[in-house]
């Protein structure tokens, strides 16, 4: 039986084996994973599990989800596998274990997957970067949800119920508060360059400081917003 | 070991969907691709630790609180016992990775990944241990470099927690003992 596996197949048990023989972690052990991975990828010999006619419009996302999971599964769990057999067939085995698992979720979640734009049916949740500009722009963000929450934010930084923004300022310089940065950067949509500019203070001082106020305040904010 | 292994991960259903969510939160629309990119970016990287063996907690990320993102352009993911990376992206045609300033705080490095205009796949390119506002990306060290920086670290880390452990335990033998 060893005599019939061919080239790339030797070389993925060998990967296989010598995965095996270590910890979790050891250097060894991820360098043949990481091998494993390119080789398993790069081979044609990765099976196409068949997907019922009417998600086929989904069937690059569902297999390439599915092979996402079998790869973590031959990394986590490469102890399960037995040198009988030969590793292209465990992973097309896991593959199409994986495969029938997505199509299960995809089907019963199918409204998470689809876009709020139902009508078609065609596009998936997978977004290239032109579908994904196209999809914000065709996304109503001037709708009541948004107008309501910004506004709501907006209030808060302004009225600062707990009088803890406006106090908080930068060492020394009592007019740079948290609260006048949150406006700047929330409401006018500044860059860090540009306030850096208007108060003659570094970026990073102010990043810095801003960055661990924000953090800080998280509770402050959850106390008064509820989103 | 032969050239340096590049790492790819598909972005599928998962990957699409937390970005989803995430952006789904944001109303100014440039912000709102902006942390959609930047959680494919993590997702690709926390697969790529998942495999080799490290845990991760990015539900603990700044990155994944919505508050947070309103303000800044942060990708961070924690690594379980080592600290927190940056995952930034690219794509094909850049030759810079940009780092904005509030995320080059709190970092023990920066993970640079390169999607491409499908949006279905990223590949992890490289990285470094420390970041100016630009990473040259022929300057990024590879991925077993920043296995062997992250191993490191956790060692340093639990020889720290040890130290303040036996500390702890001397401090404790003298209260009772009065030695």
């Amino acid at each position: 039986m060893v005599a019939s596996i061919d080239y790339p197949e030797c070389q993925l048990q060998q990967l296989a084996l010598e995965a095996q023989k270590y910890s979790p972690r050891h250097p060894q052990r991820q360098s043949a994973l990481t091998q494993l991975v390119n080789l398993i990828q790069s081979s044609n010999q990765l099976g196409h599990p068949q997907c019922p006619s009417f998600l086929s419009h989904a069937y690059e996302d569902i297999y390439n989800e599915a092979l996402q999971r079998t790869l973590l599964h031959v990394c986590q769990k490469i102890e399960n596998y037995r040198p009988k057999h030969p590793v292209m067939a465990w992973v097309n085995y896991l593959l199409n274990y994986h495969v029938k698992a997505v199509i299960n979720e995809y089907y019963h979640q199918g409204v998470t997957y689809i876009p709020t734009n139902r009508n078609d049916r065609d596009r998936s949740v997978v977004l290239s970067v032109d579908s994904l500009e196209e999809f914000l722009l065709e996304s109503d963000r001037s709708n009541d949800s948004y107008q309501e929450e910004a506004l709501l934010l907006r209030k808060f930084l302004e009225e600062d119920p707990e009088n803890f923004l406006g106090t908080t300022h930068i060492r020394g310089r009592p007019d740079i508060t948290f609260q006048r940065l949150a406006w700047r950067k929330y409401v006018e949509d500044r860059s860090w360059g540009d306030l850096s500019q208007e108060f003659g203070i570094s970026t990073q001082t102010l990043c810095s400081f801003f960055n661990r106020n924000l953090r800080k305040f998280k509770l402050y904010f959850d106390r008064h917003l509820q989103f | 070991m032969e050239n340096p292994l590049l790492f790819k991960v598909s972005l599928s259903f998962s990957a699409h969907s937390i970005a989803r969510q995430l952006s789904d939160r944001i109303s100014y629309i440039p912000d709102a691709k902006q942390v959609y990119l930047n959680t494919l970016g993590i997702y690709a990287v926390e697969f790529y630790l998942r495999c080799m063996g490290f845990e991760t907690d990015w539900e603990m990320g700044d990155s994944r609180d919505a508050k947070m993102l309103k303000f800044l352009n942060i990708a961070d993911l924690p690594v379980r016992g080592i600290g927190k990376l940056e995952c930034r992206t690219v794509f094909p045609d850049d030759r810079v990775c940009l780092v904005p300033p509030e995320a080059l705080e709190n970092r023990i490095g920066y993970v640079v990944v390169c999607l491409d205009a499908s949006l279905k796949q990223a590949t992890l390119l490289g990285f470094t241990p420390n970041a100016d506002r630009e990473i040259p990306l022929d300057r990024l060290q590879s991925l077993d470099e920043l296995l062997t920086y992250l191993r490191q670290l956790n060692r340093e880390n639990d020889s720290r927690r040890l130290a303040l452990v036996f500390r702890q335990f001397l401090a404790k033998v003298h209260r009772v003992f009065g030695i």
